[in-house]
């Protein structure tokens, strides 16, 4: 018996100080400004923010350290902020703001001593590891990992490198499937059975959840937080509807 | 003390433990957060706060480094409130799986072990705490936590049969704790009651990250726990 209630997780990316939101990582749209996001979120029930950084300047990154500050002074749940953490730098910058936890992911792959740095200084719950995952035959499990916002192929195993990143410290993989991100067809079910059934840490699962129905998938194929952007934005969905539909189906919330 | 200044909750650094969700916790109740490493100022400040991210070990390093292990053991010597959370919680027990062979405060008796039960960890996210019959500041509710370890429940502190001849732990009139299941039961949360305060409240969750629920939980301790109620 767990007693742990899974977790609805809004994600918010941003660019250059707004919320934006994609389909495929591409043709954004805005969504607003993220602190008022960030408190609709916390009063529906969110039971944590993730924020993710897809700013391409240096100007944008430091915008984002200042929101991540103010928002982290207005809300009273957990933040882990992600994208273009290239350093134990950028790590503690953004830590030292308010994020509680923060997630790698290009960097990640591309120097995998980072996941090991960041859990030794600041805690495994702190270093999660995103992995973006495409199908790909070629793979053994059939998924593939890219880095680079999904422009470069990595020739890595999705769930090989879930296995060596809770190896190297990692206390959580956020795994979004690239195909379905901004689709609303559910979350890719078997790419979250493989990587939850592989590693003896936390999944969150990502990309295409657009119904209640695919948060409970989601959950039983393993994942212990379920994490959703344009459907919250676009207030299609309450994050309190879904926890009301996990509940009548037995699943344990915080209500 | 001046009248008219804000009030302060003295948060130790470690040198570990990213702080600003903590000083926010701080301002919400209306307090200044001061942020320190002199021992003096530990000893001396009304309301503490041990925060606690990272491990046993180097948190210990860091904290007998600059004899804030000795300023946070006077200070409960004498009956001053110092609240401790996660890691900050775990520093106040004998020693931990974490980190063989280090030393930890030794305020109280035990040692924090890795959870079991074969759950994913670190346990991350909102669970419910359980405080037993008797306790005065901790209620039920949804905390959020992030830990690979904890206290067990066997671990006994009031009825006597804790072994507690070999270290010099100090006295409290009442503990009560409160406790959370995952996987199997540990101690999420302490109060040590003397003299009728609340001289420690330990939480191995993050009142700092639950919502109201972690504010009102500050707001009650720091009110029972406050030095007009002697007089």
């Amino acid at each position: 018996m767990s007693g742990l209630a899974v977790r609805i997780i809004p994600c918010l990316d941003f660019k250059d100080g707004r919320v934006v939101k994609g389909v495929r990582f591409e043709n954004l749209v805005d969504s607003g400004d993220p602190l008022e996001r960030a408190l609709l979120y916390e009063a529906q029930g969110a039971d944590e923010l993730a924020f993710l950084d897809i700013s391409a300047t240096v100007e944008g990154r430091k915008t984002m350290a200042k929101e991540v500050a103010r928002i982290r002074k207005a809300i009273a749940i957990p933040i882990t902020v992600g994208g273009g953490i290239a350093s134990m730098e950028d790590a503690a910058r953004l830590l030292d703001s308010g994020a509680d936890r923060v997630s790698v992911n290009s960097a990640a792959v591309r120097e995998p001593a980072i996941i090991e740095a960041i859990a030794r200084r600041f805690g495994v719950q702190c270093a999660v590891v995103a992995i973006d995952a495409t199908k790909s035959p070629a793979m053994p499990s059939g998924y593939e990992v890219k880095i680079a916002a999904g422009a470069v192929a990595t020739g890595l195993d999705a769930i090989e490198w879930a296995s060596e990143a809770a190896q190297r410290g990692a206390g959580e993989i956020l795994l979004t499937s690239i195909d379905r991100d901004g689709t609303n067809l559910g979350y890719e079910c078997n790419l979250i059975h493989l990587v939850s059934r592989a590693v003896p840490i936390p999944v969150v699962a990502s990309g295409g959840a657009s119904k209640p129905e695919h948060f409970l998938e989601g959950y039983r194929n393993g994942a212990l937080a379920l994490l959703a952007a344009g459907i919250f934005h676009r207030s299609e969905v309450s994050i309190s509807e879904i926890k009301q539909y996990l509940s009548a189906h037995n699943v344990e919330v915080r209500l | 003390m001046s009248q008219i200044r804000t009030p302060s909750l003295v948060i130790i650094e470690t040198g570990v433990a990213n702080l600003a969700s903590v000083r926010a916790l701080a301002e919400r109740l209306g307090l200044q957060p001061i942020v320190t490493s002199d021992p003096e100022e530990v000893v001396r400040a009304p309301f503490v706060l041990l925060p606690g991210v990272g491990a046993f070990g180097p948190a210990m390093h860091k904290l007998r480094e600059r004899g804030l292990d000795a300023a946070i053991r006077s200070r409960v010597a004498e009956g001053r409130p110092i609240a401790g959370i996660c890691l900050g919680m775990q520093l106040f027990f004998e020693a931990s799986e974490e980190s063989e062979g280090v030393q930890g405060l030794r305020l109280l008796p035990g040692k924090v072990k890795r959870l079991s039960g074969g759950l994913p960890l670190p346990q991350l996210g909102w669970n419910r705490i359980e405080p037993e019959p008797g306790s005065r500041l901790l209620l039920a509710g949804w905390v959020y936590f992030a830990n690979s370890y904890g206290v067990g429940i066997e671990q006994k502190f009031n009825d006597g049969t804790a072994d507690t001849s070999k270290a010099a732990f100090p006295r409290f009139d009442s503990i009560s704790i409160a406790t959370t299941t995952y996987g199997s039961a540990f101690i999420s949360a302490i109060e040590a009651w003397r003299d009728d305060r609340p001289v420690l409240l330990l939480c191995q969750f993050h009142p700092e990250l639950s919502g109201s629920f972690g504010k009102n939980l500050f707001a009650r301790w720091l009110e029972l726990a406050s030095e007009r109620r002697r007089v």
